[in-house]
């Protein structure tokens, strides 16, 4: 809990929005919230958060100053603990109430613009547990790294780098896909906060290839992605 | 908030890599915390020469930057290229100050920028991260404080306790020299001592008394129990003052083969005795010691004892090494045990001649360690390269004479090559011709290849002016030194010529991964520890050495240390050199006992991160070094 108590970390996060990101804004001046939760099951209506982890991404840089982290405690372990790891017991120790966790959450978020790797579930099941306690679901804008890939893959940010030519198939683009492909060493994956420090490194690369490619503005980089197929029917 | 999930996983990246690795994981996670991470495409410019530095500086998590620096012609040049763990933008004793090179990205890079205004406060907690950086600095910036602290530490216990400090000297025994033998046999059974030392009414010294001497003198009945101690004491005694290091009282015992030393208050005969230190204490304190097999050396009955003993020396040799010991006691120590196998290989190898009819004649001689030997610089047994001077004969006598040495000198040669020390291909031993010759033909040749230097191919000869005396009359090779110096200064363009020839050798640029890149750009899969670090330093070593008259001085550690002596204004320099030199035998030695070959080629893939970063140093160094030779020698 922080000193001003949950009250004042929602009054915050409403004050935030009132003066916040358009789409025409400029990306380097955004404060990028790199987050990933992990849950005890896949439908955020029934389903409870276990970890949230998140860092800031801003000027093109991971801000290892700006993190959050809150494990919660929860009711009944699922199948789930096997992929994150987090017991029931562990989190009753070490956890945080809901309200609280995500009370604190909302203060470190603010107006973030929430990137994550197929962020809609994450963004979603925060929604669903923010209205249950308090409310309100969330307001922020958010943008999936998933979708950013494949627009830049449309814009042909990966087609001179295709080694393998010979065999035209569509591209892992899997977060340990995109691992592979940038470098990155993916250790520690299926915790929040492991998970969340790999994706901004992730979204670091991409945010350098979009600027290559002319995506300079919020709008740009968080434009939704269409299958080509589905856009144009034959 | 108390989260730092994020601050773990780069604290556990940076633990791996020195100056971080010294510092607790604690304070890394802190530091961690209050970073950024930094991605750049292939080829951007991390920072430039002489933009002003930021409040960051870089380690490397992932990819390559290549360092460049301006040359004397204003050329932008590769210097260094910096890998994983590698760090970049730090600035060290020096004031804050605008970048010294540019770091340009050679491939996608993702870079942990942390504060220094975090990192600086945490580095003066720790001595180690801090000597890292005083090393990874020196030869540029490296404070003097942070240097002398570091042979501190590494000294270990050979450098750090003198007698007056560990081994309780008020407890020793002494009679008077007419005090009966059976008396002093009682002092001795009645206590936890082996010698009494025997004094005069003034507690001066005068002789010394062992258990040993009692069993051998006393109890084979060879001196009554009822005489004098004076009758059996050995006189006179080796004294030593309160300050010695253990290293050198070890050295003093194996050359010696002493088992006791009297410390006296001034360390000579003709001051009061202030204790004995004894080879039994020194083992007690620190377990394996030379010494015993030193004296069994002295008592080898054949050339395949001896050969053993010197496999012993070296297996202690790998050990001390290992430990990081102090390479001052290493070079005695090596110098003092192959002296003893000479030593007794000469004894060996003149009786073998005496038994085969042959009469010594009545000259005095002197056996010469010539190149690496001659320095010290043979921590491996490597080929022999030695000499024999003996004084000019009568002519009558003169081809026995000859003949006799020439005979001697390949018998010990022998007897060396089955202690392990493999004979020079190109026959450069006492046993040849050319190397075993009576003073006046050694004065003529060093007079020719001084005045010369060109037609006598100097550049093959020069470690020839490394000699050093091994055994015999050591006034023969003062008296060559003598002549050597008289016709350096009878011919003032030898000097810089022998510079000029030592700058033949350049050190790498710079190594990194599994790599090892010249000035040219070319990579190469090894360091060449001779012609890459200890030629260059041996050489430069040799010519200061000569110009300023300091010829007693063979070894490169200490020539440099003279060398700084004499010019105080480039003393950092020298002492530089003279560091740079015993890191680089270290490496080489360490390797070489590892591997059992010569240590020659290492691959840096062999090195941990701290020994890379000191080569690179030495490299460093080393070009700075030559540049200074240059101007100083006013070479072209």
């Amino acid at each position: 809990m922080t000193l001003f108590g949950k009250a004042d970390c929602l009054q915050v996060y409403r004050e935030a929005f009132e003066q916040t990101w358009d789409d025409s804004e400029v990306v380097d001046n955004i404060r990028f919230v790199v987050l990933d939760t992990e849950t005890t099951g896949l439908d955020p209506r029934r389903d409870r958060i276990v970890t949230i982890g998140a860092v800031v991404v801003s000027h093109g840089q991971i801000m290892l100053e700006d993190q959050f982290e809150a494990v919660i405690k929860f009711d009944y372990n699922t199948a789930s603990v096997v992929v994150h790891g987090v017991t029931r017991e562990a989190a009753q120790e070490d956890g945080l109430e809901e309200p609280d966790a995500l009370g604190q959450f909302l203060g470190y978020l603010r107006d973030g613009v929430i990137v994550g790797h197929h962020i809609g579930f994450d963004v979603d099941i925060l929604s669903e547990r923010c209205r249950a306690r308090f409310g309100m679901g969330l307001e922020n804008r958010w943008l999936d790294t998933m979708e950013l890939t494949l627009n830049l893959e449309d814009a042909g940010a990966f087609a001179q780098d295709e080694d393998d030519a010979d065999e035209p198939k569509r591209p892992d683009f899997s977060l340990d896909g995109l691992c592979r492909r940038f470098n990155i060493a993916p250790h520690d994956r299926h915790t929040a906060p492991g998970d969340a420090f790999i994706t901004a490194q992730v979204f670091l690369k991409l945010l350098r290839m979009a600027s290559r490619h002319g995506m300079s503005t919020l709008q740009d980089i968080s434009k939704r992605w269409v299958d080509p197929r589905e856009a144009s029917p034959r | 908030m108390k989260t730092s999930s994020i601050s773990l996983r780069v604290a556990d990246f940076l633990k791996s890599y020195p100056p971080f690795s010294y510092i607790s994981y604690e304070d890394l996670v802190k530091l961690s915390g209050s970073g950024r991470v930094k991605f750049h495409e292939e080829g951007e410019h991390v920072f430039d020469m002489g933009e002003p530095r930021g409040r960051h500086f870089y380690v490397i998590q992932q990819g390559t930057v290549n360092i460049y620096g301006r040359n004397d012609k204003g050329l932008d040049e590769l210097v260094d290229v910096r890998v994983e763990g590698d760090i970049l933008g730090v600035y060290w004793v020096t004031e804050e100050q605008p970048y010294l090179y540019s770091a340009i990205t050679a491939s996608d890079t993702l870079l942990y920028a942390l504060p220094f205004d975090k990192f600086m406060p945490l580095i003066s907690q720790y001595q180690d991260a801090k000597r890292y950086l005083a090393d990874y600095f020196s030869g540029r910036h490296g404070p003097a404080d942070a240097v002398s602290e570091s042979d501190a530490q590494t000294g270990q216990w050979l450098t750090k306790s003198g007698p007056s400090e560990t081994y309780g000297l008020s407890r020793y025994l002494s009679c008077s020299p007419d005090s009966p033998i059976k008396d002093v046999a009682r002092l001795v059974a009645s206590q936890q001592h082996q010698a009494v030392v025997v004094v005069d009414e003034n507690d001066l010294p005068i002789g010394i008394i062992t258990e040993a001497d009692l069993c051998a003198r006393v109890a084979t009945g060879d001196i009554s129990t009822e005489a004098p101690v004076s009758e059996l004491m050995s006189s006179p005694v080796m004294t030593v003052n309160s300050e010695l290091t253990t290293g050198d009282l070890l050295l003093l015992m194996l050359t010696h083969g002493l088992r006791h030393l009297c410390v006296t208050q001034d360390g000579t005969p003709n001051s009061p005795v202030v204790g004995v230190v004894a080879e039994r204490e020194l083992q007690l304190f620190f377990g394996r010691l030379p010494n015993s097999a030193g004296r069994q050396m002295m008592d080898a009955p054949n050339a395949t004892a001896l050969a053993l003993l010197r496999d012993r020396a070296d297996e202690l040799l790998r050990e001390y090494l290992e430990t990081d010991a102090n390479m001052p006691f290493l070079i005695e120590y090596v110098a003092q045990v192959d002296g003893l196998v000479l030593k007794r290989a000469l004894k060996m190898a003149e009786a073998e001649l005496v038994s085969r009819g042959l009469e010594k004649p009545d000259i005095d001689y002197c056996w010469l360690a010539m190149h690496s030997e001659g320095r010290k610089e043979r921590l491996l047994r490597s080929s022999q390269r030695t000499a024999m001077v003996y004084a000019d004969p009568p002519e009558e006598s003169a081809r026995y004479c000859r003949r006799w040495f020439l005979h001697l000198a390949e018998e010990v040669t022998g007897i060396l090559a089955t202690c392990g020390f493999p004979i020079d291909s190109k026959g450069r031993v006492a046993s040849s011709t050319d190397w075993c010759q009576p003073l006046s033909v050694w004065k003529a040749n060093f007079t020719k290849w001084v005045q010369d230097p060109v037609e006598s191919q100097i550049i093959t000869l020069t470690p020839f002016f490394d000699l050093r005396p091994v055994a015999g009359k050591a006034q023969l090779a003062y008296a060559l030194r003598d002549h050597i110096r008289s016709q350096i200064k009878a011919n003032p363009s030898f000097i810089p010529l022998l510079a000029n020839d030592a700058m033949a050798n350049l050190p790498p640029v710079t190594i990194f991964r599994d790599s090892v890149m010249d000035k040219a750009g070319v990579l190469w899969t090894c360091i060449d520890t001779k012609v890459h670090i200890l030629y260059p330093l041996v050489d430069v070593a040799r010519v200061y050495a000569l110009e300023l008259n300091e010829e007693s001085a063979t070894n490169t550690i200490d020539r440099y240390k003279r060398a700084a002596a004499h010019f105080p204004e480039s003393a950092e320099l020298f002492e530089a050199a003279a560091e740079a030199a015993r890191v680089g035998l270290a490496i080489q030695s360490l390797i070489g006992h590892r591997r059992g070959d010569t240590g020659q080629y290492i691959r840096p893939d062999e090195l941990d991160k701290v020994d890379q970063e000191r080569l690179k140093s030495i490299f460093r160094t080393i070009v700075k070094l030559l540049d200074h030779t240059a101007a100083h020698f006013k070479l072209a």
